[in-house]
């Protein structure tokens, strides 16, 4: 950024170049608009931070620790942002990157990665069911067995009763895509925790 | 077993980031600030031990539930800053926030006893 010509330190600047280039490295997931915007924000704290002071390199490195790693604060609002964008495009990317990185943002955050990543794999098996029951019809859906119990899923040796016939599998790949955009709207709009210390699992409360 | 005073540190930090979007809030009431000043402005609810860096992610958190909005200020000299204002909801949130709190801390003094 064109401001860190106002440091006069070179090692001032040597120190806020490294740092922003770990900003920019965590920020990465987002889009540039929203990456540059979060990293003007940060860039205008340490301007106002050391703004009357030399900005020495001292002066620098203490405004950088005051304000903090920013692999400590910043996943979190990354892992926020890409999970309200996944709730509003529902794109399979958008949602893959989300689930990946709220589940590195604490305790909370790897429980409801894993939650919703349990979600999405029943969402996919359904569809794949039904795809599978239109390519080998007799193999796949749901089966009332000789022993008396019911079996969803695909066995090339199932000794049953198919209860659903053809309806399998529109039924299946409706209610995954069905289920998929239930979870993916649930999770755009999920409440988290705002303010955390990942890096510290006893501040996960 | 942990040493007494580190067990208060803990709780102590778990207190400030406890009230810290509350303080943020509070902060926010007077008029409109950028993340600098209200680091500034909270900064003995921040402590040492908490980096001023958390208040952006807080501070992202406020405009997607509609507590705050923000707009990019320019600056008669230097960058534009991004500047944060409490919405109406917000003034509720907070509002709601200060009387459950005055209850809270009655409660606390009497167990306490101090």
């Amino acid at each position: 950024m064109s401001s860190w010509i106002e440091i006069g330190d070179v090692q001032a600047r040597k120190l806020l170049a490294n740092y922003f280039a770990q900003v920019d490295r965590t920020l990465a997931p987002l889009s540039r608009a929203e990456a540059d915007a979060v990293r003007r924000e940060l860039e205008t704290h340490i301007l106002d931070a050391v703004a009357g002071t030399p900005a020495s390199e001292a002066d620098a490195r203490s405004a950088l620790e005051q304000l903090g790693d920013p692999d400590e604060f910043l996943p979190q609002l990354v892992a926020d942002r890409l999970r309200v964008r996944a709730g509003r495009t529902f794109g399979p990317h958008d949602v893959l990157s989300a689930i990946l990185r709220t589940g590195v943002t604490g305790i909370r955050g790897m429980v409801t990665a894993i939650v919703m990543s349990v979600g999405y794999l029943v969402a996919t098996v359904m569809i794949v069911l039904g795809i599978l029951k239109l390519t080998t019809s007799q193999d796949v859906g749901v089966f009332r067995l000789s022993t008396g119990q019911l079996f969803i899923g695909a066995d090339n040796n199932v000794d049953g009763v198919d209860l659903t016939g053809g309806w399998f599998a529109p039924l299946a790949i409706v209610t995954g895509f069905l289920l998929y955009l239930l979870l993916t709207w649930a999770y755009g709009r999920v409440k988290r925790p705002r303010v955390g210390l990942p890096s510290n699992p006893s501040n996960d409360f | 077993m942990t040493p007494v005073n580190a067990q208060v540190d803990d709780w102590e930090k778990r207190w400030r980031k406890g009230v810290l979007p509350f303080a943020v809030l509070g902060a926010l009431k007077s008029g409109p600030r950028h993340g600098y000043a209200l680091a500034v402005a909270v900064k003995d609810v921040l402590g040492g031990s908490i980096p001023e860096g958390t208040l952006y992610p807080l501070l992202a958190g406020f405009e997607q539930d509609g507590l705050t909005s923000a707009e990019w200020v320019i600056q008669e000299s230097g960058p534009a800053k991004k500047t944060y204002s409490i919405t109406a909801k917000g003034l509720a949130a907070l509002d709601e926030g200060a009387r459950r709190w005055i209850r809270f801390d009655a409660s606390l003094r009497g167990l306490l006893d101090v």
